[in-house]
């Protein structure tokens, strides 16, 4: 599979329905408490009543949705993508669609943690930064795991992986970048943190390297995407988690 | 005494000192050290893994700021390390005791304030670790773990949330409990403590003076006989 140029349909059409669960549900919510304060009062009553059954009908479709096209977080199989942890990653579709999950959801866990509102992730971009960084030639000797994490975090910055849902307005000020860098600096470092010895679980990892983040988020806005600063970082975070 | 020992993490043979500022290494740490005062005190702890993450990333900071460069401080560093992580968890509270067993005697210092048994335990052998690997320095006995008079006037000073008590001191206890001269004046700061080390040096290096003085008077606590663990 090529996914810089064909995503797998699958993932695009997970992309679509998590933007329309997302819209659907904020629709629902705003409306429910917004809306029967503008009817008069012999109708506020059923119409509350109402909505709250469209939105119970929502959520009933949003859980067979979530079902079917295996939206939901699986805590048995995530874990670090393939080509962090293999030396000789083969990227074959499987690989690719099951990394592209992988980094996804730590990404979604990073946003979740650190109670960013508003922020969606695109797995089919996921896809194709995955697709792209495997013939991503390395210059000898510039592998270690500080260099991997800092590509990796400039990486998911220039792709836009992180951005605004579709019908909320830009909010691209500061504090919205600062955001998206610690999220993705966040979960570069759980993708490449060395494994073993500690009885953690993967969502545990998660959020110890957002703490560690938090901790380190005035230097991360501060350094912006220089290339020696921020792997100076990586390199203090490494050791930390 | 001698001190219940833990069996520290130590997948990738990285050195103690580098280990002990890794966040997963001191929370499984801090468990084995729990299971091991568990099996041998039964006292039963429950350990929120929440403040363990702030309060750790807090005395990591405190440790990076105060970290010095003179070869000749490291040692000293490290049982000043060592009293930063305990002042922290004092501080954070992460541990507290689900049961004691039914005979628990409060004359002994597990019991009279078991969470507090727990981090300065903890906190000695990290110390000791660290000391042995990069100083060779060995050492099994620890005299003041025993003194009920010292667990009072230390659980005095440091617990109670009043605005007048100064949580640095847990420092200076750290230091009693581990057979070094306490800095009571500034215990918080390294920078004056190896000042005053060095004005003292080298009439006294490292070795606990026979007159401690304790920052705050207790009145007259009862010194039960203490029950040897």
């Amino acid at each position: 599979m090529n996914a810089k140029n064909h995503p797998d349909p699958g993932v695009v059409a997970k992309d679509a329905f998590r933007g329309f669960r997302y819209a659907l549900k904020r629709g629902a919510k705003l409306v429910v408490k917004a809306g029967p304060r503008q009817l008069s009062e012999q109708f506020e009553a059923a119409s509350t009543e109402l909505l709250h059954s469209a939105e119970n009908l929502a959520k009933t479709i949003d859980r067979i949705a979530k079902h079917i096209l295996g939206l939901e977080f699986d805590p048995g199989t995530f874990g670090p993508p393939s080509f962090a942890t293999a030396l000789d990653a083969a990227s074959s579709d499987q690989n690719l669609s099951r990394d592209a999950s992988n980094l996804f959801f730590a990404l979604t866990l990073c946003v979740k943690h650190m109670q960013i509102s508003d922020l969606l992730v695109s797995e089919t971009l996921c896809a194709r930064l995955i697709a792209e960084d495997a013939s991503y030639d390395w210059p000898p000797g510039q592998q270690d795991t500080a260099t991997l994490c800092s590509h990796l975090y400039r990486h998911i910055l220039a792709m836009r992986i992180l951005g605004d849902p579709p019908g909320v307005p830009s909010q691209h000020n500061a504090d919205r970048i600062a955001d998206i860098r610690k999220v993705a600096f966040a979960a570069s470092l759980w993708t490449y943190l060395e494994r073993g010895g500690f009885r953690d679980s993967e969502e545990d990892l998660i959020i110890m390297c957002c703490d560690v983040t938090e901790q380190k988020s005035a230097q991360l806005a501060a350094l912006a995407v220089a290339k020696d600063g921020i792997q100076d970082l990586f390199d203090y975070a490494l050791a930390a988690v | 005494m001698e001190l219940t020992k833990v069996e520290m993490p130590n997948g990738s043979n990285t050195p103690v000192r580098k280990s002990a500022r890794r966040l997963r290494w001191f929370k499984e740490t801090l468990h084995r050290q729990a299971d091991a005062l568990h099996t041998q005190l039964g006292i039963q702890y429950a350990i929120n893994d929440d403040e363990l993450r702030v309060l750790f990333l807090r005395w990591l900071e405190a440790f990076e700021a105060q970290k010095p460069t003179e070869t000749d401080d490291k040692a000293d560093f490290v049982d000043f390390a060592s009293g930063l992580m305990l002042r922290e968890l004092i501080k954070s509270k992460p541990v507290t005791v689900e049961s004691l067993p039914a005979n628990a005697d409060k004359s002994n210092p597990a019991y009279f304030w078991p969470e507090g048994y727990l981090y300065v335990i903890l906190c000695l052998n990290i110390r000791a670790a660290v000391l042995a690997q990069e100083f060779d320095i060995e050492k099994h006995d620890y005299p003041e773990l025993d003194d009920l008079g010292a667990w009072w006037s230390f659980k005095e000073n440091v617990e109670v949330e009043d605005v007048n008590d100064d949580v640095n001191l847990a420092i200076g206890f750290f230091d009693l409990f581990a057979g070094v001269e306490p800095n009571w004046s500034v215990p918080g700061s390294f920078f004056a403590r190896t000042l005053l080390r060095k004005r003292k040096e080298p009439a006294i290096s490292m070795q606990r003076s026979s007159a401690i003085e304790h920052p705050k008077t207790i009145l007259d606590p009862p010194t039960p006989p203490v029950k040897a663990l």
